[in-house]
């Protein structure tokens, strides 16, 4: 009996220790075989033993999710920004400091009455297909996208950084006149957003949207070649393109649902790169020498958001329809720890709802420095001595659930007894933006244009599209339009910190939490990688 | 006088489980001759199948043992034999009817072919035709058409899955047949049937026969001699008429007597034996039968008794220490002559 | 046996179509408007209608449940709400796979379940049988995504013998089936070779292994020929039963393994709300569920005599008269 037991434990010891080893194995390791593996295929192996004088011009580029349309404007988040960046071109592209370059535009001028702006194109652009890009291009893409064409009517979702476009006049081959009906501060920063690419109109028009969408065509870096639904995306270098034949030649981006899964993939070299990587992989990165962390702080936020129920026909929250609850759940919150556990601390915290990078932000102070006295005393001045009970909601996501923990325990410290109600995504927007039947959420966003007015416009004004907190404050309206159609840059950004002191410390819409950063991970030996906060990796930049 | 085919000398087997040890055969002496059947007769757990089981050298695996003792089966001792030797043996040599027809044959094979392998194993230099032929002739012998080759167990009856059992015993024509309580499981019309029929096979095919069974009745019309069982060992033994004619018996015998209804007498009730077989983990000191005998001495719970003869006649008591002739533990009957 | 292959086939309509009522149920009532997952979240009403006209999600479920099923009926499987692209185009792209690695899996879990499950039964509580016992619970009791990803890590990433994941450009080697293969047999391989264990020790304990041993057999002999068919029999049920699991557990091999199949399709369709993809993904794993679970009911009628006789024996009596 007891020889049997032994040899039950001893064997259970080896294999544990297997384990062990097979866990620990990826800090100690032999580097995997010259960052090439079977995966490039027969060609890479043969040129193995040339492999210093052969550089490798393929790249294989890991994605979580897949994108769901290639067509430029017709899907919006940080993917398909990625997709965009290597198919499409802009008119123009805002510079990290917020000055704007020329890209299909040679130059522009903006009209005295800042309603018309002039473009000069360039003459040498084509697209993917080898036809030339001109006027009535450009006139094309901002009518579709703006849902200006009879068979187009809803446009894409670039849309909402056309406002108050009007029309494109085109005055000859290579010059247009873009009219605006109002006067719009962020113009030239929503013309750059990288949704908004141009599009070539025969080829468009001749196939119909639908088709278009299997065989999309731009003018960028990269030209499509094929498309496996949930699988992979393949891109070649468009050797007509007009800033420089790219380096990495043959593209192929795949998706990969298991992160664990792709992050071994990179470290055997089955991939060459993979972004929107957690945090908490950044140590495994940084222990292997082969691979690179890159990361940058993201304009995406995170927040606490209330239904608040101010002046609109949708009952609010049973509590938090009482600012001074809201106010109690600010004190409460402690931003610092909720950073630490979503973004092991790399994010940064945030007192306002604009985005520091953005045009039209200041400084603005924390309103509700964490100070648990107040927070009490403001439960008991709206009769809630004894706290109460409510559900957070969140999605299944990171992002929404890591915080959403973190703060159901500094919430129990003044007495409010939050229960984790984690949702599927669809269920959680229509919760949140169309039957506001919640109490207390966590709210995530993400705005690409680096102008205030983007995401204040979208989740503040009266009506928006994103109006997470079920409010409508004539106050903050009128704020919001005077901003965004004032051009002096400190009259904007006076008009902007008036509205977040209305949204923050008036009524306390929702706790701004902490900034995200933007992340990926990729082999040591790619060149010129940056990571960027838009999240358009620039692969046509790279090089082995 | 026969020969003698088999004789076994002071056997013991044991079992062993994982906290206790069996002690099924205790110093246990028989011996068989050529042409004979012999019944072999006790109550279930005196370990009667574990007899036939060692002498097939087919204990269960890592748990049965022969812990002392010898086999001879002609002239090879069994204890001894080999595991590839004892192949041979088993089949040809010596062949066993188990006790439970239903669960005796391969429910996945058709009989033909389970009788036929038993001479594929031993007859090597059969053509397939003559085994084929000589499976449809045991057939026959037992009664059942040649057709039935072709079934598969669960569409036979117990009775002709039992004749199917026996088919398969004496397909090579062995030298000793051990019999399991053959009959059994079967039905008694059938029972008949069956014990006639292997009283004429074994008659006919001069293969000598040990019968076990609990069945007195089955014993007499089938049997020449007959050993009593009781916890491991042979306690009476004699030929027929030693046994049911005679006037001296074993206190056990006796009880199993009273325990068959026996018609010629007005009694009013069986006499059955009173308590239960002793546990074999811890059989009692002297002889294993006093807790449960009538007529126990207090030398009985002391030492165990020697086995006293008259002719043929064995009986292993105390009581008879006198009338018979009482010979040491050492005397082995098969080597005097 | 005509008759009973075409009733059991017949059977196994209602039940697809009752599968399929319950998925677009499902899909259905969860949560979520489809034509704003499609869309995005900032699309305009407009659009949204347009979409939501387009698809007939205004109609009402009954309608639209009957015309999918009519839809079945002709073939149709759908256009994909997300890719519009058809769906049984999808499919046919990636049922290869799926039904390959399916093969694979139980390819391993035959040739290394059983004879594992008869080694440790007939060296009973020997090293060799604790060992195999052992692993066998551990492989039942580790999840499937787990231990995938400790066999990367060891394999791939320490060891650089296989390759962690399906490639994106090159030809898909053996070498990228192996780990797959293994996750997803490893479940049902162990829970083979304890099938196979405790039936063969049952059986190599009954009469008629007795019976056979008295005749003379040897052990091979009286394993592989007596033994072995009787041990097997509950044996090939477990492959029937286990089907699911193992197509369960293909779904997140691919996932972790990135294999182009039918359950990463599944997921993602799942994860976008694209109704129709994912109710062609349902409808094939049920359909091989179903005919994988006849073919085990028809290979257990022929090792298994006394069913062979119930539905064979009309054919065998017209052949010997």
């Amino acid at each position: 009996m007891s020889r049997k037991t032994l040899s039950i434990i001893s064997l259970s010891l080896i294999i544990l220790m297997m384990f062990v080893t097979a866990c620990s194995s990826n800090q100690t390791a032999a580097p995997p075989q010259d960052g090439s593996s079977n995966e490039q295929g027969q060609e890479t192996n043969n040129n193995d033993s040339k492999e210093e004088t052969v550089k490798r011009t393929d790249l294989v580029f890991g994605i979580p999710q897949d994108p769901q349309f290639l067509t430029a404007g017709r899907s919006n988040g940080q993917i398909p920004n990625i997709m965009q960046t290597q198919l499409y071109n802009n008119l123009l592209r805002t510079n990290p400091d917020g000055s704007y370059s020329p890209e299909l535009a040679k130059n522009w001028e903006v009209s005295d009455d800042n309603l018309t702006y002039t473009f000069y194109l360039r003459d040498d652009v084509l697209f993917h297909d080898g036809s030339k890009m001109t006027s009535k291009d450009v006139a094309f893409s901002f009518d579709y996208h703006a849902g200006k064409l009879a068979d187009y009517p809803s446009g894409t979702q670039a849309r909402s950084f056309l406002n108050f476009y009007e029309e494109t006049e085109i005055i000859d081959e290579y010059t247009v006149k873009i009219h605006y009906s109002k006067v719009y501060g962020p113009t030239l920063s929503c013309l750059s957003d990288i949704i908004l690419g141009i599009l070539p109109e025969d080829a468009f028009l001749s196939t119909g949207q639908d088709e278009f969408e299997k065989h999309p065509i731009g003018t960028g870096p990269y030209k499509f070649i094929s498309k496996v639904p949930g699988e992979t995306i393949k891109m070649q270098a468009n050797e007509d393109y007009f800033d420089g034949i790219p380096s990495i030649k043959d593209l192929t981006f795949s998706i990969r649902l298991d992160t664990d899964a792709a992050v071994i993939a990179l470290q055997t070299g089955e991939l060459d790169f993979v972004t929107n990587i957690a945090t908490s992989y950044k140590n495994t990165i940084d222990s292997d020498s082969n691979l690179k962390w890159f990361m940058t702080d993201s304009p995406g936020q995170g927040w606490v958001i209330f239904n608040t129920g101010i002046n609109t026909d949708k009952v609010g929250s049973k509590y938090f329809s009482d600012v001074r609850l809201r106010q109690a759940v600010a004190y409460a919150v402690d931003k610092e720890d909720i950073n630490i556990a979503s973004t092991d601390g790399y994010g940064k915290i945030i007192n306002s709802p604009i985005p520091n990078t953005f045009a039209g932000y200041t400084d603005v102070p924390d309103y509700y420095t964490r100070d648990l006295n107040k927070a009490e005393e403001l439960l008991i001045d709206a009769g809630y001595p004894n706290g109460f009970s409510v559900n957070l909601r969140c999605i299944t996501t990171p992002t929404y659930y890591k915080p959403a923990e973190t703060l159901i325990g500094q919430l129990a410290e003044i007495g409010i007894n939050a229960t984790l109600e984690v949702l599927e995504s669809g269920a959680y927007w229509t919760s949140i933006m169309t039957n506001y039947d919640y109490d207390i959420a966590i709210g995530n966003y993400t705005a690409t244009t680096p102008d205030a007015d983007i995401p204040l416009m979208q989740h503040y004004y009266t009506d928006a599209t994103l109006r997470y907190t079920n409010h409508s404050i004539k106050e903050l309206d009128d704020l919001l339009d005077k901003a965004r159609s004032e051009l002096d840059k400190s009259k904007r950004e006076e008009a902007y910190a008036k509205a977040v002191e209305v949204i923050l410390k008036d009524n306390c819409l929702v706790v701004p939490l902490y900034q995200f950063v933007v992340t990926g991970a990729g082999n040591a030996n790619l060149q010129n990688v940056n990571a960027s906060p838009y999240v358009d990796w620039k692969i046509s930049d790279w090089s082995w | 006088m026969y020969d003698k085919l088999l004789e076994i000398n002071n056997l013991h087997v044991n079992y062993k489980t994982a906290d206790d040890v069996v002690y099924a055969v205790n110093g246990l002496n028989l011996s068989v001759r050529k042409g004979e059947t012999l019944g072999l007769v006790g109550e279930t757990g005196s370990g009667k199948t574990t007899v036939a089981l060692s002498i097939l050298k087919l204990l269960p695996e890592k748990i049965g043992f022969i812990s002392n003792g010898r086999i001879w089966f002609e002239s090879v001792d069994i204890t001894k034999t080999s595991e590839k030797e004892m192949r041979r043996v088993r089949g040809e040599q010596i062949s066993m009817i188990f006790q439970d027809p239903m669960t005796s044959l391969n429910p996945t094979i058709r009989v033909g072919e389970q009788i036929a392998e038993n001479l594929l194993l031993h007859k090597k230099d059969m053509t397939k035709k003559q085994i084929s032929d000589r499976v449809d002739e045991i057939l026959r012998l037992v009664g059942l058409t040649k057709e039935k080759k072709n079934d598969f167990p669960h569409q036979l009856s117990g009775g002709m899955k039992q004749r199917v059992v026996i088919a398969l015993a004496l397909a090579c024509e062995p030298k000793l047949l051990l019999a399991d309580e053959p009959t059994t499981a079967l039905d008694v019309t059938i029972q008949a049937q069956v014990l006639s029929m292997m009283h004429k096979l074994k008659e006919k095919l001069d293969t000598s026969m040990i019968l076990i069974t609990h069945d007195l009745g089955v014993v007499a019309n089938n049997c020449d001699r007959v050993a009593i069982m009781y916890a491991g060992q042979i306690i009476e033994e004699g030929n027929i008429r030693d046994i049911f004619t005679a006037k001296h018996h074993h206190p056990y015998t006796l009880g199993l007597f009273g325990s068959i209804p026996d018609m010629s007498k007005k009694t009013r009730r069986l006499a059955p034996i009173d308590g239960m077989m002793p546990d074999p983990t811890n059989l009692p000191d002297g002889c294993h039968f006093w807790p449960r005998c009538t007529d126990r001495m207090d030398v009985c719970k002391m030492c165990e008794p020697n086995p006293c003869y008259k002719d043929t006649h064995m009986i292993k008591c105390h009581l008879y220490k006198d009338l018979y002739n009482e010979r040491g533990k050492d005397y082995i009957v098969g080597k005097d002559e | 046996m005509v008759r009973y292959i075409l009733k059991r086939l017949i059977i196994m309509i209602p039940i697809i179509v009752g599968i399929t009522l319950i998925v677009f149920a499902i899909l259905n009532y969860t949560p979520g408007d489809a034509a704003t997952l499609i869309l995005g979240f900032d699309a305009t009403e407009a659009s949204l209608d347009a979409l939501r006209a387009k698809l007939k999600l205004d109609d009402p479920f009954m309608v639209r449940y009957v015309r999918y099923l009519v839809g079945l009926l002709k073939g149709d499987l759908g256009i994909s709400w997300r890719h519009n692209t058809p769906v049984a185009a999808e499919l046919m792209n990636r049922i290869p796979n799926t039904l390959g690695l399916a093969a694979y899996a139980v390819t391993v879990m035959l040739i290394l379940g059983i004879p594992m499950g008869i080694i440790s039964a007939v060296r009973q509580y020997s090293l060799l049988d604790h060992t195999t016992l052992f692993i066998a619970l551990l492989m039942t009791s580790i999840p499937t995504f787990w231990l995938a990803l400790m066999m990367m890590l060891k394999f791939s990433l320490e060891l650089g013998i296989l390759p962690a994941t399906m490639p994106t450009s090159a030809a898909i080697t053996w070498k990228h089936w192996v780990l797959p293969t293994f996750m997803c047999s490893a479940n049902l391989t162990a829970s083979t070779v304890r099938t196979t264990r405790s039936n063969m020790l049952e059986v190599i304990r009954s009469d008629y292994i007795r019976t056979a041993k008295s005749k003379g057999a040897g052990q091979f002999r009286v394993i592989m020929y007596h033994a072995l068919r009787n041990a097997l029999m509950p044996v090939v049920t477990i492959v029937g039963i286990n089907f699911n699991v193992l197509m369960g557990g293909a779904v997140i091999t691919e996932q972790v393994f990135n294999i182009s199949g039918v359950g990463n399709l599944l997921i993602s369709s799942v994860r976008t709300k694209d109704a129709p993809m994912a109710m062609g993904c349902i409808i094939f794993i049920a359909t091989v569920i179903g005919i994988v679970n006849l073919l085990v009911d028809l290979l257990y009628v022929f090792i298994n005599p006394r069913l062979k006789s119930m539905y064979v024996r009309n054919n065998a009596a017209k052949e010997e008269s």
